[in-house]
């Protein structure tokens, strides 16, 4: 049986630079840098970027981590800042229909299977739309599951101004999926 | 919000499975030093302000609040930089030469109209010169036109007198350059901070286009 280490002593093992350390930190991290990413570029290549350059900004500064916010906070804070780095980098955004597309033409599923394909698609083309700011509470919030406070820890701003724009961020999704509302789209 | 939409988000943006080629990647990265970093080494300027925001104490706001600044700061040294290359560019007017090239040249008018007071607006418009004409005068208005050197305009005021086609010339001065005191054999002076020049195919009829202004010559 295989004890998992704590959070300071796996800290310190990537300090010396134990090879294993670095694993072990990525096996713990990559689901949660993987999925913000995605969900906030809205394409697998781009989250594939933009979670590389996480982990390798994640290990070559870990030295500089003093311990004043918990390993999971500023390990958000590396992915959310590479998220709104790479966005003003590429400038790009998914253009309209892309996902929906994509789901389409998928005709190996089930009809079942390329329903639910689509309303994803639709939800996260819509999340694409949303400004930036307003993006990433709604991923911290939906995909992470954080509380007010947590997002606004990562975010380093007042736990108001996360309420603030996640409401901005659910009027504006709330016009563009209305057509979602209503249907009994959770079975699909 | 509408509950729908609250369970629309959270089941529809579920986390997900890194895809197994992630670790490669980042270990690929790491071994080639050049193509991982590439973006840092870019960025070299930012990379400690970067660096203290990624350990958390370099607030997010803090970022933007120099961002702006120096690019306000970068676009104002920009633009100083192309007015001064603009300026060094810009070609010496010699207004003598000007219209001396101008003599017997048939240009279009822009605005065509012996109204004084109508040229002198149309000018003021166009070129940002005062071109104060007579409102009554002896000589045959035509138009106007301008013409371009450089970054600067040049008024051109077409008349006839008898049966000879003149060009009065009207340019900024330039306080560095004085008007050359000769050159080609064109009539031409300073007044205040524009200089003049008259353009005729009838050297002999330069008093007489002085008339524009002058009636009583």
């Amino acid at each position: 049986m295989v004890l998992e280490r704590s959070e300071s002593e796996l800290v310190a093992a990537c300090r010396r630079g134990e090879r294993d350390a670095f694993r072990e930190l990525f096996e713990r991290y990559k689901d949660k840098i993987y999925s913000v990413a995605l969900r906030f570029a809205g394409q697998p290549g781009e989250a594939m970027d933009i979670a590389q350059d996480t982990f390798l900004k994640l290990f070559s500064s870990l030295a500089d981590f003093r311990g004043e916010s918990r390993l999971e906070t500023w390990i958000y804070r590396l992915v959310v800042n590479r998220c709104l780095d790479q966005r003003r980098r590429s400038g790009r955004w998914l253009p309209l229909g892309e996902g929906l597309g994509r789901s389409l033409a998928d005709t190996s599923d089930s009809l079942a299977g390329i329903l639910r394909k689509e309303r994803n698609g639709r939800v996260q083309e819509a999340v694409n739309r949303l400004a930036p700011d307003l993006r990433i509470v709604v991923v911290l919030r939906y995909t992470e599951g954080m509380s007010y406070d947590q997002i606004a820890e990562v975010l380093g701003c007042a736990p108001g101004t996360v309420a603030s724009r996640l409401h901005r961020a659910h009027k504006v999704l709330e016009r563009s999926l209305s057509s979602l509302g209503g249907k009994g789209g959770l079975d699909v | 919000m509408s509950d729908w939409l609250e369970l629309e988000l959270a089941h529809r943006l579920t986390p997900v499975e890194a895809p197994e080629e992630l670790w490669e990647r980042v270990q690929n990265a790491q071994r080639a030093p050049a193509s991982a970093s590439w973006r840092e080494q870019r960025r070299g300027v930012w990379a400690w302000p970067a660096q203290r925001f990624a350990n958390g104490t370099w607030p997010a706001q803090r970022r933007s609040v120099w961002a702006w600044p120096a690019a306000a700061m970068a676009a104002v040294t920009l633009a100083v930089a192309a007015w001064c290359v603009a300026s060094l560019c810009d070609p010496v007017l010699d207004i003598r030469q000007l219209a001396a090239a101008q003599t017997g040249r048939a240009a279009p008018l822009q605005i065509q109209t012996s109204d004084p007071r109508a040229i002198r607006l149309w000018l003021r418009q166009n070129t940002g010169l005062d071109v104060p004409l007579p409102p009554a005068t002896s000589v045959r208005l035509e138009g106007a036109r301008w013409l371009g050197h450089g970054s600067q305009r040049v008024a051109a005021v077409e008349y006839r007198v008898g049966g000879n086609a003149v060009t009065l010339l009207v340019a900024r001065a330039d306080p560095h350059r004085p008007l050359p005191s000769h050159g080609a054999r064109v009539a031409a002076w300073q007044a205040h901070d524009q200089v003049y020049a008259l353009a005729s195919p009838n050297s002999d009829q330069v008093d007489a286009a002085c008339q524009l202004c002058h009636a009583s010559l």
